[in-house]
């Protein structure tokens, strides 16, 4: 066993590498690691509620960043979105998040181009996320947040 | 000899085939990405600014109130910048200008134009092509009611090898009748450059 372990130290040392490398690159993606949907319904009695939904696609970010809550308000008649989140890790945690809006049909509204926005979350911290509505269509939103690229 | 013949062939195949990796690659970004670049004022930058002051403005309760019933009519001043950095701030409100008419509560008063449309008020109104009926007088506009003035600073630090800045967008509206601020909020941005020993 010894022998075979010397006699391929170069072919293990490069799977080794090659491994390395593939994490390092799987620390620098950028694909929307979670997703925290609110959808505008409304109850029996006729009240307005948030249909709440959070898809994790990175679990690794997931075991770092928490969703906590997720809230909803009208002010006029413009949505205004909240997210709480919450950090699980000791060290500070540098995020992107966007805000996606979609109206009542599930159509997207504003257009355009999805701005990503730098947050940072210190170890253990709750921290909340508020977006509006680009325009008074919107009912549903979609907060995405993924890892810096960098 | 064939040894020093293929030699050469196989090192004139590397070359080519270097010089084939070393060319230019242009290829299309995110226009909306965070990734900062430099310390420098960035297209980030004035997304997350332009943002901010749209989604601070339509949700103020006064305003709320305010755009309940009608749209004002606003006009936008031009950036103070009293950073040492030379920016299109015409740019920013440019941004801000657009959000705020997209989101269907204010109108507003465009005098970047105003040459343009003084031209062809004066061209329907003499040049007897137009009909009479149809053509635009002039003092028909309606005047703002309200004016977007904003200061755009900086603060730019720097110890050993790293640099701070430090960027704060204040924007207000006032009332042009009364002077008064109606609204008024500010957009901070950190940027943070380390130096690395061995880097460029």
């Amino acid at each position: 066993m010894y022998g075979f372990i010397c006699g391929n130290r170069g072919r293990l040392s490069a799977v080794l590498l090659g491994l390395s490398l593939l994490t390092s690159l799987a620390g620098c993606s950028t694909t929307a690691g979670i997703e925290a949907a609110g959808k505008t319904g409304w109850n029996q009695e006729g009240e307005r509620i948030l249909n709440k939904n959070v898809v994790i696609n990175n679990s690794s970010l997931a075991g770092e960043i928490e969703v906590v809550d997720m809230k909803s308000a009208l002010a006029g008649d413009m949505m205004k979105a909240q997210v709480s989140l919450r950090s699980r890790d000791r060290d500070t945690i540098n995020i992107q998040y966007a805000f996606d809006w979609l109206d009542a049909q599930g159509m997207a509204v504003g257009g355009g181009t999805t701005v990503w926005k730098p947050f940072i979350v210190y170890g253990r911290e709750t921290r909340t996320i508020q977006g509006v509505a680009p325009d008074p269509r919107g009912r549903e939103f979609k907060l995405k947040i993924r890892e810096t690229d960098d | 000899m064939q040894y020093l013949r293929s030699l050469l062939l196989c090192l004139s195949i590397a070359a080519m085939s270097l010089a084939g990796c070393a060319a230019n690659t242009v290829q299309y970004g995110d226009a909306g990405s965070a990734k900062p670049l430099s310390t420098e004022f960035g297209s980030s930058d004035l997304q997350q600014i332009a943002e901010s002051m749209v989604d601070s403005l339509v949700t103020f309760p006064p305003v709320v109130e305010l755009t309940g019933q009608r749209r004002p009519v606003l006009t936008v001043d031009k950036v103070k910048n009293k950073t040492m950095q030379h920016i299109d701030t015409e740019s920013v409100t440019d941004s801000i200008r657009a959000k705020l008419i997209k989101t269907g509560k204010f109108r507003f008063i465009d005098r970047t134009t105003d040459d343009a449309a003084i031209e062809e008020i004066r061209t329907q109104q003499e040049s007897g092509l137009v009909n009479k009926k149809t053509a635009v007088n002039f003092g028909q506009q309606i005047g703002a009611e309200f004016l977007l003035t904003s200061n755009f600073s900086e603060i730019r630090q720097q110890a050993g090898s790293v640099t701070d800045v430090y960027y704060k967008f204040t924007m207000s509206l006032k009332n042009l009748k009364t002077g008064i601020l109606e609204w008024s909020d500010e957009k901070e941005i950190r940027k943070v450059l380390n130096r690395s020993m061995f880097g460029g």
